[in-house]
């Protein structure tokens, strides 16, 4: 948090080395959201190529007072969320979903983690959009469920019942298939 | 069937994409060539984010000038306290800004485009002169920036009060001209002659903080305007001997806003 209240002073005074930073730090967190919300690897780089450049193009009137996190993931969220409108909200094409990759596994569990983590994907893809959009929020990007109710303009309840709602489905779909 | 923890845990630590390198360098060249373009039509170092607006009109203008000028007065009045004081006729005051070398000032505006951080209940004062700048950004009342510029040492240094850091850059060349020309415009002698260029009429004398005022209003084109209620007297003791800031103060009012 400190670091994004430096990050965003050098922000407003145009610093290239802080947009650089903020870059690096947020890019892949940005993705991850965005492949997660769309299940489609190309339309989730064109969303985050969209909220970083419009990032740079605003970063100098900068006014968030929340964490730069919180802040690149309303930018993707609004932009998926319009994305949607867009498509008239397509049926999520399972065979579509890319497959995900997995940075942590040693070489002999890759194999066995690939097939568990597609499934996971693909279980996260089936969920109703609000429902999705909690889930990732909450576990990929750490946000607080009273920042998600602002952002999807409900109440702390109905996102709190989102998120069980979520995990349960998620489980239902998986029935076993994610272990460590 | 799994645990709901280790569903929440296998998104957490599982669930990851990452944009691959042809790509991810070509954004972000892409996004710094967007930042530096960005900056070109933006305002310079430290200027408010009003100095876009004041080149729309006259009477705006003469506006924001007037806010900076009010400013003037109620960081005199507010850090260096009030002493005995006369009422003078504006062109005593207009001269005596004229020569003034520096300026003490406090911004604060009702307006949509209040320069400070933290509108509406936010303000900034500014201590100035022709290469140095300090600035203390409040929140809430209590201060939470300092910001220093030098333009003779290249430097910029930001005390972060409320998270108890700081952070000191070198400024490049481009910035400090940037600086230059963005400190101009609030210069004193730019205000008053911004003042007198446009049509204005005595108000007669007026007491604002305990400082006996000579006020004028001038009226735009645009039929706004702007009532400047101004002093004079050395702002300290020592102060006597060399040039001193002008206590001023005026309100403005139009579409955009008002200051006082």
């Amino acid at each position: 948090m400190l670091e994004d209240e430096l990050l965003k002073w050098k922000l407003r005074r145009g610093s290239p080395e802080a947009l650089a930073k903020v870059y690096e730090k947020y890019i892949d967190a940005m993705l991850t959201l965005a492949v997660g919300l769309l299940s489609n690897r190309a339309a989730a780089e064109d969303v985050v190529q969209d909220v970083f450049l419009s990032f740079a193009r605003s970063a100098r009137n900068l006014r968030s007072q929340g964490s730069l996190r919180s802040y690149l993931a309303t930018g993707v969220l609004n932009r998926v969320r319009d994305r949607h409108r867009q498509l008239h909200r397509q049926a999520v094409n399972l065979e579509s979903v890319d497959e995900p990759v997995c940075r942590s596994a040693g070489p002999d569990q890759t194999a066995i983690l690939v097939e568990q983590i597609a499934r996971l994907d693909q279980a996260v893809a089936k969920l109703p959009q609000e429902q999705r959009e909690v889930v990732l929020l909450r576990l990929k990007m750490d946000l607080k469920f009273r920042d998600i109710a602002r952002l999807q303009q409900t109440s702390v309840n109905t996102v709190l019942g989102r998120y069980r709602y979520g995990l349960d489905r998620l489980r239902s779909l998986l029935n076993g298939e994610v272990d460590r | 069937m799994r645990s709901r923890r280790l569903i929440e845990e296998a998104i957490r630590t599982r669930l990851n994409s990452t944009l691959d390198s042809p790509l991810r360098d070509q954004l972000l060249a892409r996004a710094l060539r967007e930042q530096e373009q960005s900056q070109e039509t933006q305002p310079a170092l430290d200027g408010p984010v009003i100095r876009r607006m004041i080149m729309k009109n006259s009477i705006v203008k003469l506006g924001i000038a007037a806010a900076i000028i009010a400013v003037v007065g109620i960081g005199i009045t507010e850090f260096l306290g009030t002493g005995s004081t006369s009422g003078t006729l504006w062109a005593q005051v207009a001269k005596n800004v004229e020569t003034s070398s520096s300026v003490i000032f406090r911004t604060r505006g009702t307006g949509s485009r209040d320069p400070n951080d933290d509108w509406p209940n936010g303000y900034t004062v500014y201590w100035r002169t022709a290469t140095v700048s300090r600035m203390d950004k409040y929140r809430g009342g209590q201060i939470h920036r300092t910001i220093y510029t030098n333009l003779d040492t290249k430097t910029l240094i930001g005390l972060f009060h409320d998270h108890k850091m700081y952070n000191e850059e070198a400024l490049s060349d481009e910035r400090v001209q940037q600086a230059r020309t963005g400190w101009g415009w609030i210069a004193p002698q730019e205000l008053i002659n911004l003042g007198r260029s446009l049509e204005h009429h005595a108000l007669g004398q007026k007491t604002i903080d305990g400082v006996l005022c000579e006020g004028i209003e001038a009226k735009g084109p645009d039929s706004s305007t702007a009532r400047l209620w101004s002093a004079w007297r050395p702002a300290t003791p020592s102060s006597r001997k060399s040039r001193a800031p002008a206590v001023v103060r005026a309100q403005w009012t139009s579409s955009a806003g008002t200051w006082t």
